[in-house]
């Protein structure tokens, strides 16, 4: 009898275990072990003090390894702080084109009217050509994308080209 | 000996031959061209090409612009900085076929290459 109810008890102190193990590692969370509380005959039985007294000191054994391992060193901590304060820095820098994208640079204005007139008068010449070539590498990506499709739909749309060759130098 | 070497080198110009003049149409829906770079080259008009320029700037970023016109004088292009796309478009020589699709807002819906001993 007292095997049995010892054996019991093991069960419960290991489920226990693995479900204080599977929750402190980051593992898929697992339901408490409730179901051994619906264990059957030798679950109920009363164990005596001194058992009980045995199974206490497993359990405070158990879970002063599992806090031991679960504690985070010093090396660790300093990391995370590093780590912290490294996304939150991240977060309110802007990134530097994002921050020239808020507002169009002069370049790209100057640009983007460069095209209009040049699809106002139907043709672009190799002089349009020149002048918006020369501003696209002061732009930013997002701009200069921006500025070659513009030129891209005009052409193919049936603007006419004074040349042979690129749309851009 | 100077015969043989003659025929010798004309049996290996007499492999098979692209003759892929410049193309241009669409293709569900989209702008396309298309054409083989050497008999683009060689082509009795002296109004067709093709190719792609690659656009590199001191940010790191590099922006390519493909455009082919054919021998009637019907332009179409593309632009990107699609890193794909540029690869492709780095990988063109002599040798190379070029495909390119144009989607709606003149970006490059799909830039393809084949470089191959019938493109020669």
């Amino acid at each position: 009898m007292k095997t049995a109810l010892a054996c019991a008890l093991c069960a419960l102190v290991g489920a226990g275990g693995a479900w204080w193990f599977a929750s402190s590692t980051g593992a898929p969370k697992v339901d408490p072990p409730v179901a051994v509380r619906d264990a059957p005959a030798p679950a109920r039985t009363v164990p005596t003090p001194t058992e009980v007294a045995v199974l206490r000191g497993i359990m405070r054994e158990e879970l002063a390894a599992a806090l031991k391992e679960q504690a985070p060193s010093p090396m660790s901590a300093a990391s995370a702080s590093a780590a912290l304060a490294a996304a939150a820095a991240s977060a309110q820098a802007p990134d530097p084109d994002e921050e020239r994208n808020l507002e169009p640079s002069p370049v790209f204005v100057q640009a983007q009217a460069q095209v209009q007139a040049s699809i106002a008068k139907g043709k672009w010449t190799e002089q349009d050509r020149e002048q918006v070539s020369g501003e696209l590498g002061r732009m930013t990506q997002k701009e200069r994308d921006e500025v070659m499709r513009s030129v891209s739909r005009a052409l193919n749309a049936g603007m006419r080209v004074d040349f042979a060759g690129p749309p851009f130098l | 000996m100077l015969g043989a070497s003659l025929l010798a080198t004309g049996v290996a110009l007499a492999g098979s031959s692209s003759n892929q003049q410049v193309v241009v149409g669409t293709t569900g829906g989209l702008l396309y061209a298309k054409g083989t770079f050497r008999p683009v080259r060689n082509s009795a008009d002296s109004t067709q090409y093709i190719g792609c320029s690659i656009y590199a700037y001191d940010s790191g970023s590099r922006s390519i612009a493909c455009y082919a016109t054919d021998a009637v004088g019907n332009y179409r292009n593309c632009s990107t900085s699609d890193p794909g796309m540029v690869q492709v478009a780095a990988s063109l020589n002599p040798a190379s076929y070029l495909y390119f699709v144009v989607n709606a807002d003149g970006s490059c819906n799909r830039v393809i290459s084949v470089n191959a001993s019938y493109n020669l």
